[in-house]
């Protein structure tokens, strides 16, 4: 089965988004579209993983449904 | 369950499985509330405006009216009332002056009112109000407080420090899932509860820095309070005691809020604004001193100084820099509403708030759920 990510993945993730919120606060105007980003890095990443598996998902699905399989 | 090899569970993974289960628990309910208020407040600017709270910002103008006229106006038309504090803020504001008044005689700033007017006329504004009195005052009464004043700000730090160990004991007991699930998979077909379970540690895993870090602030702001109780009788007492002298009249002070305006800009590094003036004979100043906050950009725009200006002769008599935990606490407040980046960043907060608020539900359930299931194995056994 294929591993998951680690816990140390994850915190590094956390620590992006900490640096992005953090970041937006206190740095300057004109880097506030990157901080954004960073901030909302782990949602993209969840996101992107989620949208990867239902496209993988459909493609196996229409792959088992081709009429090639019935040879 | 088994641990890494097919082994036994470590006494370290059970720990933080017990805290992580426990203290979410006691923290469910109130935090369930402080995910919906915290929604509502997220957006508290947008809300007051809407509900007419706070005027419209007619925008910069270069011809402002001294600041003592428009407190001259307010003072015109609440003769029993003085000035506790103005407020200028040219961000969020722009053109408008905030002038929070309370009764003679009174030093609460608890019992403020706040009023508004036009920087250009000096012409006082129809809204006003209480902060207490607004729906979001009253949302962050409860948010913050639970309606008990400052004990309340002490239970709320107390539920933010249950949180934060629920997530730091997650992390801990997320290890075996992660080695067994992949990032972003959920294992349907197996009953509702493994599902239920890859949901919450995805979830779990996606929110963890926001919830960090809106954990945190939470928690030190639940200090809010007693921190600046002790500020306001540690250092500022002493700055108080220090720059004693015969008291002026709070409503008509002999040097005006133009004179504490320049004294303390003048005082304060190049291009630092003046933010708030606390009149005299307030909590936060002297009977004979103004307390001015002035603030720079970037970081120096949350660290503000403040400077005291005598009343009577318009002199600063001293610059204070706010001590470390008034810092933090400072530092905390844009952290925690998220109210600091505009609309995008209140949308990712929202997100984020609502995601949180989803795997609190789904982790009691899971809790319930398990135990439901242990006891309908345990008669089934014994039938």
């Amino acid at each position: 089965m294929m591993r998951g990510w680690p816990r140390g993945r994850i915190a590094l993730l956390a620590l992006v988004s900490i640096t992005g919120i953090v970041g937006m606060l206190l740095g300057d105007g004109a880097w506030d579209w990157l901080f954004l980003a960073l901030a909302a890095l782990p949602l993209l990443i969840g996101g992107a993983a989620l949208a990867a598996r239902h496209v993988r998902a459909a493609i196996l699905k229409r792959c088992d449904n081709h009429p090639a399989g019935d040879y | 369950m088994t641990g890494k090899n097919g082994k036994a569970p470590s006494r370290w993974y059970r720990a933080n499985l017990w805290l992580h289960r426990w203290a979410s628990l006691v923290a469910t309910l109130p935090f369930l509330m402080l995910c919906l208020t915290g929604t509502v407040l997220i957006f508290h600017e947008e809300i007051d405006a809407a509900m007419g709270m706070v005027p419209p910002t007619p925008g910069l103008s270069a011809t402002d009216r001294p600041l003592a006229e428009s407190v001259d106006t307010v003072l015109a038309a609440h003769p029993d009332e003085k000035v506790a504090l103005v407020g200028i803020d040219t961000n969020d504001h722009p053109g408008l002056l905030l002038l929070a008044t309370v009764r003679n005689g009174d030093t609460n700033f608890d019992r403020t009112t706040l009023r508004f007017t036009h920087l250009a006329s000096a012409k006082l504004l129809d809204q006003s109000g209480r902060e207490d009195g607004t729906l979001t005052g009253f949302l962050l009464e409860l948010h913050a407080q639970w309606f008990m004043g400052p004990i309340g700000e002490l239970v709320g730090a107390l539920i933010a420090l249950l949180v934060l160990v629920s997530l730091l004991s997650g992390l801990v007991v997320y290890a075996p899932h992660a080695r067994r699930v992949a990032f972003g998979a959920f294992r349907r077909g197996r009953g509702p509860r493994l599902v239920q379970l890859d949901l919450h540690n995805f979830i779990g895993a996606v929110v963890l820095g926001w919830a960090l870090v809106v954990t945190l602030t939470g928690f030190l702001l639940g200090f809010g309070t007693l921190a600046t109780g002790l500020w306001a009788q540690g250092e500022l007492g002493r700055v108080q005691q220090q720059f004693q002298g015969a008291p002026v009249d709070p409503r008509h002070p002999p040097v005006d809020a133009d004179g504490a305006y320049r004294a303390a800009l003048a005082a304060a590094p190049q291009g630092w604004a003046v933010t708030s003036i606390f009149w005299p004979g307030t909590d936060y100043s002297t009977g004979r001193h103004y307390t001015v906050l002035v603030n720079g950009s970037g970081l120096d725009e949350k660290l503000f100084r403040a400077v005291l200006v005598d009343a009577a002769t318009g002199k600063v008599a001293a610059t204070a820099e706010m001590p470390w935990y008034m810092k933090a606490i400072t530092l905390s407040q844009p952290l925690h509403f998220g109210d600091y980046g505009g609309l995008p960043l209140k949308l990712l907060w929202t997100a984020c708030t609502w995601l949180t608020l989803f795997i609190t539900g789904n982790g009691a359930w899971l809790w319930w759920d398990r135990r439901r299931s242990r006891r309908r194995k345990l008669t089934e056994a014994t039938a």
